[in-house]
């Protein structure tokens, strides 16, 4: 049995209502054994003493590429992007990750605890994401089958004069994918010997065992998303959704979560176009289940929270804002009992700042993963972002 | 009956000064201490000398890529397609390498042949061992371990041309792809030979290793991770990186077969390239073999990577037995070579002085119990 770990706050953002003034976050054995606005403090417990601090829940970026493409490397360190065929549903994310690289060390000190590592959106059925807090340690493997829409498959494939060189071709090889899968399923009941390794993993889609994670900017590349998941009866996400706000009511309606960004960058291609910070806002007014994304490494991880203070600039309530970093984020990902609130029974992924998150001047003082300290901002020095 | 009398012996374990090694019939028949040697044997003085067994090298190419041969002459890899784990190392082997003399010279009479690492499954390797005979007398163990490789090598080599794999992502997939294909095979009771699959189930017997190319922390991650899909037993190669991850390697792998260590870090993955992993691996009880990886560094100077390993921190025994009796065990032949003791192959090395000083010669070198140098 480990030690108790208490923590006297501070502000406390449990994300389960109101925010609490005072009180204690008590841990045990890696999990959160109770909030409590008053305690004895047994004397063999550690405290960390918070008080006039900020205490939030572990932050969660639900697209990212973290590790994947290594931080200043070359093609050696590049794994993203199986660009050779545009499917690949058989390759793992996980086998590319270099999980020793800086940009875990960048996560895990600009706060961030949980984050859902997918392969790149070169090929339309891109492979399997993978769900690890920033320490390395795998919680849900695969976390879903990333695919991909609009200009990159379109890019990568026509400079290689094969298909897809259109969306009409993306939206076909999606389809087909899909159809071989239910061919192959169909051909299994009949023969038990019969194994496809390449579509083997596309059954899990129909078996609602994971979603599919579609990268989708435009409006139409939504629309055809959401066209050809209901065909085939699979759940997913959509991933961007960068001219979400224009279909808002479509995405209200038809329940499709969206992983919201980077909502921060550049215009750099026709796709992104009618990127705006006010997605976020249009999506809170219409009831759409979303998270703020950072696409590490397109911009950094701490660039999460610059996305939601630039979101709570153009209306956004910070209520929400704060929801699409933490329980929200856990809630799209199906990891609700486990992260993204400081609730009885879930992991003690804590973050202790020295504002709150949408002051641009917050720091993260100390960042608690499993119940153990692993950033501890101390000197100038340490501060890895 | 070949007597070896004098000198201070490696056995392969310990050390035994003045003694004496009976040879028969090219075996070892017995190691003592100093005894009366009987009449009519042939005797050899060896005081003042240093006996190790023959050397092994535990990863090499050579006989795949002839010294001083054009490029065109190069055997080491099928990189044509991503698993071929249906060749085999000694299809590609001559006899006829100059490297070979030269090795010889050097006192290495025992080499792991290994297709290269641009296949993720290249194929099995074999041991051969140094003696004017046909190949097939030259082969001591056909199946000895099974070539996977990790990280760039594979990736550079096929994702350069657009073709699978061009990610670690990828890598992994071929390899999960046959393995799972190897298992199923290996359950069908009525089924046609597959030349392919039928080496890949050899592992998932335990009938040899895979023996797997890795460098970057993440590769040897990888390593483990498919080891604990497949069950296989593994031999990791390389390992720039082992000594970030030591502690989650010991009771995983048979061994670290560590090397080529000199020379410059040529790719990123072998960043942390260093004479001091052996002894910071050692330290944490995993077996390891010191290997040239020839002709990536050269065969002959094979005690010279044990001795900077050696002065890097790395025990004076652990230093010889990494090219001694650890390949041996590695390479599944330790019942015959890589040892002084009795019933092994009559392999043995005479060197002038300590074997990892830099002035010491190698002087003498039996094979079966022929003087050969």
């Amino acid at each position: 049995m480990e030690k108790l770990l208490i923590l006297k706050g501070g502000k406390i953002f449990t994300m389960e209502g109101k925010p609490l003034d005072e009180g204690y976050i008590i841990i045990e054995n890696g999990k959160i054994d109770d909030i409590r606005d008053k305690m004895e403090i047994p004397a063999e417990a550690d405290v960390i003493n918070a008080q006039g601090k900020f205490i939030y829940p572990g932050f969660i970026d639900i697209h990212v590429h973290t590790g994947l493409w290594e931080e200043g490397a070359n093609v050696e360190g590049s794994d993203g992007n199986e660009m050779v065929d545009p499917v690949t549903p058989h390759v793992r994310a996980i086998d590319g990750i270099n999980f020793h690289d800086d940009g875990f060390k960048e996560a895990i000190s600009s706060g961030l605890t949980t984050l859902n590592i997918m392969p790149g959106s070169a090929n339309v059925i891109g492979g399997q994401g993978v769900i690890a807090k920033t320490i390395g340690e795998i919680v849900l493997n695969p976390s879903g089958i990333k695919m991909a829409l609009g200009e990159n498959p379109k890019r990568v494939y026509s400079s290689q004069k094969k298909m897809p060189a259109t969306r009409l071709g993306n939206a076909f090889i999606m389809r087909k994918a899909l159809q071989d899968t239910l061919n192959y399923i169909q051909k299994k009941g009949k023969d038990r010997h019969y194994f496809d390794f390449k579509l083997e993993p596309l059954v899990g889609l129909f078996e609602g065992k994971y979603p599919a994670k579609i990268h989708a900017h435009r409006e139409d590349d939504i629309l055809t998303a959401l066209r050809i998941m209901k065909e085939f009866g699979i759940k997913f996400t959509l991933e961007h959704s960068t001219e979400g706000h224009l279909i808002a009511d479509i995405l209200a309606k038809e329940c499709i979560p969206c992983a919201l960004g980077p909502t921060i960058s550049s215009r750099i291609k026709q796709e992104l176009r009618n990127r705006t910070i006010e997605t976020a806002k249009v999506y809170e007014e219409k009831g759409v289940l979303f998270a703020f994304v950072t696409d590490f490494p397109v911009i950094p991880h701490y660039a999460l929270f610059y996305s939601a203070q630039m979101a709570v600039r153009r209306g956004l309530s910070e209520e929400t804002a704060l929801k699409a970093m933490t329980v929200n984020s856990a809630k799209i990902l199906g990891l609700e009992d486990r992260v993204g609130s400081l609730k009885k029974g879930k992991d003690a992924d804590l973050v202790i700042t020295d504002r709150e998150v949408f002051d641009p001047r917050f720091k993260v003082l100390m960042t608690i993963i499993n119940g153990k300290i692993v950033y501890e901002h101390k000197t100038k020095e340490d501060l890895f972002i | 009956m070949l007597v070896l009398r004098g000198g201070r012996i490696f056995t392969g374990e310990s050390f035994i000064d003045d003694g004496a090694i009976f040879i028969e019939n090219g075996k070892i028949t017995k190691v003592l201490k100093r005894k009366r040697i009987p009449s009519g044997a042939e005797i050899v003085d060896l005081k003042g000398k240093f006996i190790l067994p023959g050397l092994i090298d535990a990863h090499t190419h050579i006989g795949m890529k002839d010294e001083a041969a054009p490029r065109e002459y190069s055997n080491v890899n099928e990189a044509t397609e991503p698993a071929t784990p249906h060749l085999y190392a000694i299809d590609s082997f001559n006899p006829e390498d100059p490297a070979i003399k030269k090795a010889i010279a050097a006192g290495v009479t025992t080499v792991f042949i290994t297709p290269g690492s641009a296949n993720p499954i290249g194929g099995m390797g074999s041991v051969i061992k140094f003696r004017s005979a046909p190949l097939k007398e030259m082969i001591l163990r056909k199946d000895a371990g099974l070539k996977i490789a990790l990280g760039e090598n594979p990736k550079l080599t096929y994702g350069g041309k657009n073709t699978f794999p061009m990610t670690r992502m990828a890598v992994s997939a071929i390899i999960r792809e046959n393995f799972t294909k190897a298992l199923k095979y290996a359950e069908k009771k009525k089924k046609e030979t597959d030349i392919r699959l039928q080496n890949i189930v050899k592992t998932l017997r335990k009938e040899l290793p895979c023996r797997i190319h890795c460098h970057s922390v993440q590769d040897i991650e990888t390593a483990l991770r498919l080891q604990e899909e497949f069950g296989f037993e593994m031999i990791l190669e390389h390992a720039s990186d082992a000594p970030m991850v030591v502690e989650k390697l010991k009771d995983r792998v048979i061994g670290i077969v560590v090397g080529p260590l000199f020379g410059i870090s040529s790719k990123p993955e072998s960043k942390n390239l260093s004479f001091k992993n052996p002894a910071i691996i050692s330290s944490f009880g995993i077996p390891i073999a010191i290997t040239s990886d020839h002709p990536f560094n050269a065969i002959y100077y094979l005690t010279i990577y044990a001795a900077m390993s050696y002065k890097e921190g790395l025990d004076e025994t652990t230093a010889l037995k990494t090219v001694t009796s650890t390949p041996a065990k590695f390479l599944g032949v330790e019942d015959r070579v890589g040892y002084i003791r009795r019933g092994n192959d009559a392999d043995i090395v005479v060197f002038s002085g300590h074997p990892l000083d830099i002035m010491s010669r190698v002087e003498t070198v039996f094979i079966d119990g022929v003087r050969v140098i």
